[in-house]
């Protein structure tokens, strides 16, 4: 017996080639959207903790002394974090050369914690890494405020 | 059928393109952080100390204000190498102008495309008494 064309037309057989495509489709959706979403979560980070040491430095070469110069920094840090929409508590600030006087370079280092898997609006889940930024200026020589004499060499 | 990995597709290649954006606008911002404070620095540091001993003002020296530049730029890690950091005196104003290479994240994968780009900041400092 044969089938004529018109039965083949509309033969529901066949129907399962191809429909496991569907299934590889969505897994390559949400695992490209992870990863996008995964790099947006570690570039806005940097974009926070890059503008958190720059003002942080900023704050700290122009302080009264060594001990307002430092809480001064973290407070301009957290400010700046805070206007990026992350949490101060997470930014640990951290001076990694200089100290407070004239001609010193201070360089401060911020970082910020980034979840390893962050999901757009409902947040980040599990410990992924530290998202670091420096940034360094010299303290003034011929400022006002300070001790001692202004020979940088 | 075919429309819905097509549509997956573009909606992945546009969230990459964002992200590759972003990340040269934070290069953007990284070189002129990098060059507003070697501007600033060179202002100050750049001071002729002589002359401000016999109060004339704040005079600049040129060699002081690029030693100055320059070490303000060397912890740089993505300074382009091809384009050394210009640094201009005019009167009291340092002018620093800076360029960084921004490597693409995404894009770099796609065969034939660049692999990144370069972007130039430029950013000034007044050296005045207060």
């Amino acid at each position: 017996m044969t089938l004529d064309h018109g039965e083949h037309a509309h033969d529901e057989r066949g129907q399962v080639g191809g429909i496991e495509v569907l299934p590889l489709g969505v897994l390559v959706l949400l695992v490209g959207t992870l990863l996008v979403a995964n790099a947006w979560a570690v570039i806005d980070a940097k974009l926070a903790t890059s503008a958190a040491a720059h003002e942080a430095v900023r704050a700290y070469v122009e302080g009264g002394s060594a001990e307002s110069a430092w809480s001064d920094a973290q407070r301009a840090a957290a400010d700046t974090v805070a206007g990026h929409g992350r949490e101060p508590d997470r930014l640990v600030l951290r001076r990694t050369a200089g100290r407070f006087g004239r001609c010193e370079r201070i360089e401060i280092e911020a970082s910020y914690p980034v979840p390893a898997l962050s999901l757009p609006w409902i947040g980040g889940f599990a410990d992924g890494f530290d998202v670091r930024s420096r940034h360094s200026e010299i303290v003034d020589p011929y400022r006002s405020g300070l001790d001692g004499e202004a020979g940088c060499g | 059928m075919v429309l819905i990995p097509a549509a997956t597709l573009v909606m992945l290649v546009l969230g990459a393109l964002s992200v590759d954006v972003a990340v040269v606008h934070l290069g953007y911002r990284q070189a002129l952080a990098a060059a507003s404070a070697a501007a600033n620095d060179g202002a100050t540091h750049g001071l002729d100390p002589a002359a401000l001993q016999r109060g004339d003002g704040p005079i600049l020296d040129p060699t002081r204000v690029r030693r100055a530049a320059d070490a303000a730029l060397a912890g740089e890690r993505a300074m382009d190498p091809s384009a050394a950091p210009v640094v201009e005196v005019d009167g009291t104003t340092v002018t620093v102008i800076v360029r960084l290479q921004v490597p693409y994240v995404f894009a770099q994968g796609i065969p034939g495309s660049p692999g990144g780009t370069t972007v130039e900041a430029r950013a000034s400092a007044d050296a005045v008494e207060r």
